[in-house]
């Protein structure tokens, strides 16, 4: 037991060293022991709540994931079969878009009494530069349009049979321009016309390997 | 008068009371460190509590996050793909079918009329204009040339004018009707033969329901 002097002035100067002591012990406590132990305290509950909340979300996601799936095999199965199965999506022969149209359009005028003079490539657009998106990649058009230049002499009646062949074959090909001219006065049923038909093709030209890819890829993982 | 007198020394004076500072220093000598020990153990525990709590949410995490990642990269897919269906959808509702437009054009025109040309063109954008992403327009305008050489040249052109309107197939699709021009032929010599134009905006797209 530590006795104090028992003079009082030494007395006093005894407790004030000690005061002064036991204060520069508090100050060293509470820096170097109190306040890094409060602010670990504080990072660890931050950290528990960070953590608890992102497995909130991680569980909502993954809760979600068997629809989402669901969802993008049906939207993927719709996509190839207007790209690959029906290709109603104008898909080129080695590269030649223009075979491919000028078969789906010998097919359609065959039995009608049309005569297609010519059919020609229109060029084709320039892509227009992508926008740029905060949230995801950059926003493009997944198609292109593709359009060919008819020149057809025949009678209007047969044109629209032509265009009824097409247009319940493919909803997609589209009619951009077509102009219908007497060819002569005297065989009215005889005329000129030029027409654009428009296909929507890939702007991506393996886009729909990509998805098959993937779809595959989806089914090998379930 | 009293005269009180005090012979103890003042070191050795004593206080009456109990509680005095000797026992006061003696108690709180004791109770201080086992209340600190007790708020040290406390804080101890409630450290090691939190510390095990979040070794076993980390563990957790770890499980859970490249699952989710997973199924955020799903996500993306399944947005991506959407956006490529409503762009390809764009092209079926943006379209017109121009056969069942021709024959309803060919019903609408009356016998005494003779159509000398029949121009459908893309009004905007230009024709090798590109859309807007993810979204297709076209604004069709069919001009419609021709001749009549009856006396009443006037109200057939009208009736023309009036079938295309009210025609059941291109009625939901047209927006305007107009007669653009109505002339004497100079080509003939047929002085009742009347040239005209009739021009029709149609309305822009789209006309059918996406999928």
């Amino acid at each position: 037991m530590i006795r104090l002097p028992e003079n009082p002035a030494d007395r006093k100067k005894a407790i004030a060293a000690m005061a002064v002591g036991g204060i520069a012990l508090l100050y060293v406590a509470f820096t170097f022991g109190i306040q890094p132990y409060r602010a670990s305290l504080h990072t660890r509950r931050a950290r528990v709540t960070e953590l608890e909340d992102q497995i909130w979300r991680a569980q909502k996601d993954l809760s979600s994931t068997g629809r989402i799936n669901e969802q993008n095999n049906a939207i993927v199965a719709q996509i190839l079969a207007a790209s690959e199965q029906d290709r109603h999506i104008l898909r080129p022969s080695l590269g030649n878009y223009l075979l491919v149209a000028t078969d789906i359009i010998n097919r359609a005028v065959a039995g009608l009494d049309l005569q297609i003079e010519a059919i020609n490539e229109l060029p084709r657009p320039v892509p227009p530069p992508p926008k740029k998106s905060e949230t995801g990649p950059a926003s493009t058009n997944r198609f292109s349009p593709y359009t060919v230049n008819l020149s057809i002499t025949g009678g209007i009646h047969n044109l629209a049979r032509f265009l009824q062949h097409l247009e319940s074959d493919n909803p997609y090909i589209t009619v951009t321009r077509l102009v219908v001219m007497e060819q002569a006065a005297e065989n009215p049923e005889l005329q000129f016309i030029s027409l654009h038909l428009q296909w929507p093709i890939w702007e991506d030209d393996e886009h729909p390997q990509r998805l098959q890819a993937e779809r595959i890829a989806d089914e090998e993982s379930q | 008068m009293s005269l009180r007198v005090n012979l103890i020394k003042e070191p050795e004076q004593r206080s009456g009371s109990s509680l005095n500072a000797k026992s006061i220093t003696r108690i709180a000598s004791i109770v201080m460190p086992v209340a600190l020990a007790l708020l040290i153990a406390q804080q101890a525990l409630s450290s090691f509590m939190l510390s095990s709590q979040l070794s076993i949410l980390e563990s957790q995490w770890f499980a859970v996050e490249p699952k989710q990642k997973q199924a955020i990269k799903q996500t993306a897919r399944l947005n991506f793909n959407k956006k490529t269906l409503e762009e390809l959808d764009g092209w079926p509702a943006a379209r017109l079918d121009w056969n069942q437009n021709l024959a309803a054009i060919m019903q609408a025109v009356p016998d005494t009329i003779q159509l000398t040309s029949l121009r459908v063109i893309l009004e905007a954008p230009p024709a090798n204009a590109r859309p807007a992403v993810g979204s297709l327009s076209r604004d069709y305008q069919l001009s419609l040339d021709g001749v009549t050489r009856v006396p009443d040249s006037m109200q057939v052109v009208q009736a023309l004018e009036a079938n295309l309107r009210r025609h059941p197939i291109l009625h939901p699709l047209i927006e305007t009707v107009t007669v653009a021009n109505f002339a004497a032929d100079d080509a003939s010599d047929d002085k009742s033969s009347r040239v005209f134009t009739i021009q029709c905006k149609f309305k822009s797209p789209p006309h059918k329901e996406m999928r």
